[in-house]
């Protein structure tokens, strides 16, 4: 389950870029700190591969084992 | 916000100072990675310098220095000789190591002392608006070589071996993996350790070298540039052509090293 702490997103998009499955897409919605934030468009397809969480610059992501 | 952050952040500190998709707080995740698994935090120090990447160790709950520019290596050694079983890991910014630092850099090698240096290597000097750096590539046009950069870069990792460093690698921001399991490695090894980190600095290095801030774009590029050193074996020199090894480029476990050397030597001086 991959979880998006809004708070500490700054938008850069690298998750997106990197994801391998390409389930993270842009949302509408603009943090507290006027950051457009990221969302799993796809949570079935994830893989729990952590790749999002590891490239994420500001530690917001976090991937826990088990299904979305 | 990750577990890891939860553990060892402190949170008041927060945000990082860094520009969106800034390579630092991928540098400071793999590090909370490599210092969680050594289970260390307790004899550990972190040695920042000034610049962007000078910032790395005062978001992390531990003992920490931040400390003049340049000057990391300096501290380091000091905090070593006077407290030997500490840890030290020292963060410091291609400006900060190479340039100003540049001198303590090759001693702190040529010693052997047991040190970590990571330097984060973003070809620039990011902090103070994006000058030429010791590491900017020949040709490269930054706001102090806006018609080319007239002098080639230092390799990093060489002059790091050939100075007498005992363990030398190399990785980029896109191997937030093997970057962690390096730091682990690095910080295990008794001797002067040294982790050149190759980072996207979109704001800086992006837009007045390359033309983009778009960090993932400057990520491809850095991982593009690259190849692994186990990789590297199967290729011809053709293919090799235009790339940087990334890996465990140099280990050595039999050097002697500086701490050990001087306490033995001080101990048979005092048992005279
Ligand atoms: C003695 C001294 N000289 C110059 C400066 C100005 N200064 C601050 S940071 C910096 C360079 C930063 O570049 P780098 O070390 O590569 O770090 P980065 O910001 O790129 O991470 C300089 C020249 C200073 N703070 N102190
Ligand atoms: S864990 Fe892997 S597959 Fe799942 S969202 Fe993150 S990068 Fe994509
Ligand atoms: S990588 Fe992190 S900071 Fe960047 S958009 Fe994704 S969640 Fe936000
Ligand atoms: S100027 Fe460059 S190195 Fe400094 S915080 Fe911004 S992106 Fe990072
Ligand atoms: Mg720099």
């Amino acid at each position: 389950m991959v979880i998006i702490d809004n708070n500490y997103c700054k938008g850069c998009f690298l998750c997106m870029h990197y994801c391998p499955k390409k389930i993270i897409d842009k949302s509408t919605n603009i943090n507290g700190k006027g950051y457009a934030v990221p969302y799993i468009a796809n949570p079935e397809e994830c893989s729990n591969c952590k790749t999002c969480e590891l490239i994420c610059p500001e530690l917001a992501i976090t991937v826990e084992e088990g299904d979305n | 916000m990750h577990p890891l952050g939860e553990k060892y952040i402190r949170k008041g500190t927060l945000p990082y100072l860094w520009c969106p998709g800034c390579g630092n707080g991928i540098v400071l995740h793999a590090t909370l990675s490599a210092l969680d698994e050594l289970n260390i935090m307790d004899r550990i120090a972190l040695v920042g310098g000034i610049g962007c990447s000078g910032w790395i160790p005062t978001y992390i709950n531990a003992d920490t220095m931040h400390v003049l520019h340049g000057r990391t290596i300096p501290f380091a050694t000091g905090l070593k000789m006077s407290d030997r079983d500490r840890k030290v890991v020292v963060f410091s910014g291609d400006g900060d190591c190479l340039g100003i630092g540049g001198n303590h850099f090759i001693h702190g090698a040529r010693r052997n002392i047991d040190i970590t240096v990571v330097m984060i290597h973003n070809q620039i000097y990011g902090m103070t608006g994006g000058q030429v750096a010791p590491t900017t590539p020949y040709n490269g046009k930054t706001k102090t070589s806006p018609y080319g950069n007239n002098e080639p870069p230092f390799d990093a990792c060489e002059l790091a071996r050939v100075a007498g460093a005992s363990f030398v690698a190399r990785w980029t921001t896109a191997h937030p993996r093997q970057l962690s399991k390096t730091i682990q490695e690095a910080i295990s090894h008794e001797g002067f350790s040294f982790i050149e980190v190759l980072t996207q600095c979109p704001t800086q290095a992006g837009r007045v070298l390359y033309g983009t801030a778009n960090a993932a774009k400057l990520l491809d590029m850095l991982k593009e540039s690259t190849i692994s050193i186990t990789a590297a074996k199967n290729k011809s020199a053709e293919e090799l052509q235009g790339k940087l090894l990334v890996g465990k480029l140099y280990h050595d476990e039999c050097k002697p090293e500086f701490t050990s050397c001087y306490y033995r030597r001080n101990n048979a001086i005092s048992s005279l």
